[in-house]
């Protein structure tokens, strides 16, 4: 009998023969971590929990094609992102931005980005930041602002950690697009950061008052 | 190149190198240009932060999702794995013949249990003495046939209906009294014989004949006549 700890392979292994307790550790184990990419992806609620019962049902009638060339989670992530990017297509919603890679970013192409650990160092370190409802807010806030595509991109990026050419094959466009469209994305999230975080900096003065030094940038950001 | 295009460039660069996309040669130049470009360094130190938001914002999120929540979706994976065992058992069994049969009757049972019935009335309508002057409404029989006692005598015309052939025996309904004119019906011209009339249970009814396109003819009404008639035969 498997134990909840059991390495992936060996729950797949057991899964493929039968063991329903073994299918229902795997998934436990990602669950959460499927739910949050496909948030990323639809942010809504309901729409990411149907996709994560999608998926784990996607996952137990393809088991057997699972080889075990890449990890489980690797392959689930790929599962999860076809069924998001399916997702979007059947419910693409009229939005008031960019849908292509215009830039909001190119009207202020002459002035430098706001570096946004800048902003970030004003408010403390990320790790503290995280915990706070607001940052959170603004976070969702400005995930809700970007495209269909231009969000999609950000979530295997940077959560499903999938190469470009990954990216490329999940999105059926050339790995240059996929690079494009995350430069972009990147650009557009960051200018959005800056901007909602940017009101919650408190005043220097504040700072200055209190004889506290203002952290380094490596010191605010790096952990 | 433009101040933008270059600014651009170093942008995607700086890209690929943090998502882990330059090869050996390509790291080494670029950590190269890292090391005098401030700039360049400050960029990298946000993309990094924004990947912790990215994360820790979506993890966040996941974790307000209630476990009860969780619970319900695995009841519905289970119960769709236990679907799909049970149809892949069905699908491995090969059904009989009658089984594979039956979804493809069952819509035409009726009019086909109907089309039998008319097909026997009309059997025996054909196997009746024939010539339409000695009869009246042809009435089929479900009662055992009894051959006569003795055999019809070889005649040029048609043997009356009193001298009936041996089998089948059509029941007369309301034999006509000798002083009555016999009913003329006409004689198909394709030797097709047509039902007019059936007894039921006591009662009567007409058939409503549908011809098909196919040159077939399918029942399907039974309709009732409005009185009763004594039959010592009925279906």
């Amino acid at each position: 009998m498997v134990s909840q700890d059991a390495d992936d392979l060996i729950l797949v292994d057991a899964a493929k023969k039968g063991d329903r307790r073994a299918f229902r550790f795997l998934v436990q184990r990602y669950q959460r971590k499927v739910y949050a990419v496909a948030y990323g992806f639809l942010r809504n609620r309901e729409d990411a929990l149907d996709v994560v019962q999608e998926s784990f049902i996607k996952v137990h009638r393809y088991l057997d094609r699972f080889e075990g060339n890449s990890s489980f989670y690797t392959w689930l992530y790929r599962i999860v992102a076809n069924l998001c990017i399916d997702n979007l297509r059947r419910n693409k919603r009229h939005r008031d931005v960019e849908f292509d890679d215009a830039l909001r970013h190119d009207a202020d192409a002459e002035a430098p980005p706001t570096p946004l650990t800048n902003t970030l160092q004003g408010i403390g370190d990320p790790g503290e930041m995280l915990r706070r409802k607001e940052i959170m807010a603004a976070f969702t806030d400005c995930l809700q602002h970007l495209s269909d595509k231009h969000r999609a991109v950000i979530v295997m990026r940077e959560v499903q950690g999938m190469s470009y050419e990954e990216m490329a094959k999940a999105m059926e466009c050339s790995k240059g697009t996929i690079m494009s469209r995350l430069f972009h994305a990147r650009r557009n999230m960051q200018k959005l950061l800056t901007e909602r975080l940017g009101s919650m900096v408190p005043s220097k003065k504040d700072d200055a008052a209190d004889g506290e030094a203002v952290p380094s940038t490596q010191e605010a950001v790096m952990p | 190149m433009s101040d933008t295009d270059t600014t651009d460039q170093k942008y995607l660069d700086l890209q690929a190198y943090f998502d882990g996309e330059m090869d050996a040669a390509e790291r080494e130049r670029f950590e190269a240009e890292l090391e005098r470009d401030t700039e360049l360094r400050s960029e990298l130190d946000d993309i990094g932060v924004m990947r912790e938001l990215v994360v820790g914002g979506l993890e966040s999120e996941a974790k307000d999702v209630p476990q009860a929540r969780f619970e319900q979706i695995w009841d519905e994976i289970d119960a769709t794995i236990d679907r799909d065992a049970r149809l892949q058992e069905s699908a491995g069994t090969r059904p009989s013949i009658w089984a594979r049969i039956m979804p493809w009757l069952r819509p035409a049972a009726l009019p086909m249990a109907a089309t039998a019935a008319a097909a026997a009335f009309v059997v025996v309508v054909v196997n009746s003495t024939g010539d339409p002057s000695n009869t009246e409404a042809p009435v089929a029989s479900n009662e055992p046939v009894q051959a006569p006692a003795q055999e019809p005598a070889p005649s040029a015309e048609p043997p009356s209906q009193e001298e009936a052939e041996p089998a089948p025996k059509l029941a007369v309904n309301n034999p006509a009294p000798a002083d009555e004119e016999p009913v003329d019906f006409d004689v198909p011209d394709s030797n097709e014989a047509e039902v007019e009339r059936i007894e039921f249970g006591g009662h009567s009814g007409h058939i409503e004949q549908l011809e098909g396109s196919r040159g077939t003819t399918t029942v399907i009404w039974i309709e009732e006549d409005d009185e009763p008639v004594d039959s010592e035969r009925s279906l």
